[in-house]
């Protein structure tokens, strides 16, 4: 069967979790300028920006999990 | 063991930062936790390799059908993801999605072992024949 062979200490990147609490405090902060300014469509489209960035970083590492996985156990 | 370490410690600056994100940002907090858990089911899958194979060396060894443990195996393999993503959607406030998937994982789980049952079958039809 083949295994999955992987380099761990790429998925172990704990700066990625730093990058998305940065892109969210970043984007928070936008929010609440654009939102006060009275420009609450720009506000909520910079918030969808923001999350759909964070969204394709997230979706990378979840279908490494999952391809991982599914060669471990022979799914 | 280095790695347990890091794992355990990136998990603790992740509550951290996903308490205060999730003041501000419920979205990103829940996107991080999901890299969090992914990271952390990365190091975990890096300590249950070798036991894997030590399933399959024990397979080879006790001559035993490479389906018994097969269906084992990927049992563990649904369980282990279906839990990361049940957990993921209630902590996200979603109960009802994180209880449906663990339903279609045990679904998942009965169909691989419907072979088993059949095996089982035809043991005890085998059984009966003998008496």
């Amino acid at each position: 069967m083949q295994r999955w062979r992987f380099s761990l200490y790429k998925h172990m990147d704990i700066d990625l979790i730093f990058k998305i609490a940065a892109i969210g405090i970043i984007v928070s902060i936008l929010n609440q300028v654009l939102s006060r300014s009275g420009r609450d469509e720009q506000a909520t489209m910079t918030t969808l920006a923001g999350l759909v960035v964070v969204l394709m970083m997230v979706a990378q590492e979840i279908a490494d999990l999952f391809t991982m996985v599914k060669s471990l156990f022979g799914l | 063991m280095e790695l347990l370490f890091k794992a355990f410690a990136g998990a603790i600056i992740t509550v951290i930062l996903v308490t205060v994100l999730s003041k501000q940002n419920k979205e990103m907090a829940v996107l991080a936790v999901t890299v969090a858990c992914s990271m952390i089911a990365f190091a975990a899958m890096n300590y249950l390799e070798p036991v894997i194979q030590y399933f399959d060396r024990i397979c080879a060894v006790s001559e035993l059908d490479p389906l018994v443990i097969g269906a084992l195996v990927k049992s563990v393999g649904i369980v282990l993801l279906a839990e990361i993503t049940g957990h993921i959607c209630s902590d996200a406030g979603n109960a009802a999605l994180g209880k449906t998937t663990q339903l279609l994982a045990t679904a998942a789980v009965l169909w691989l072992s419907l072979p088993l049952f059949g095996k089982l079958m035809v043991l005890i039809e085998q059984a009966l024949v003998n008496t």
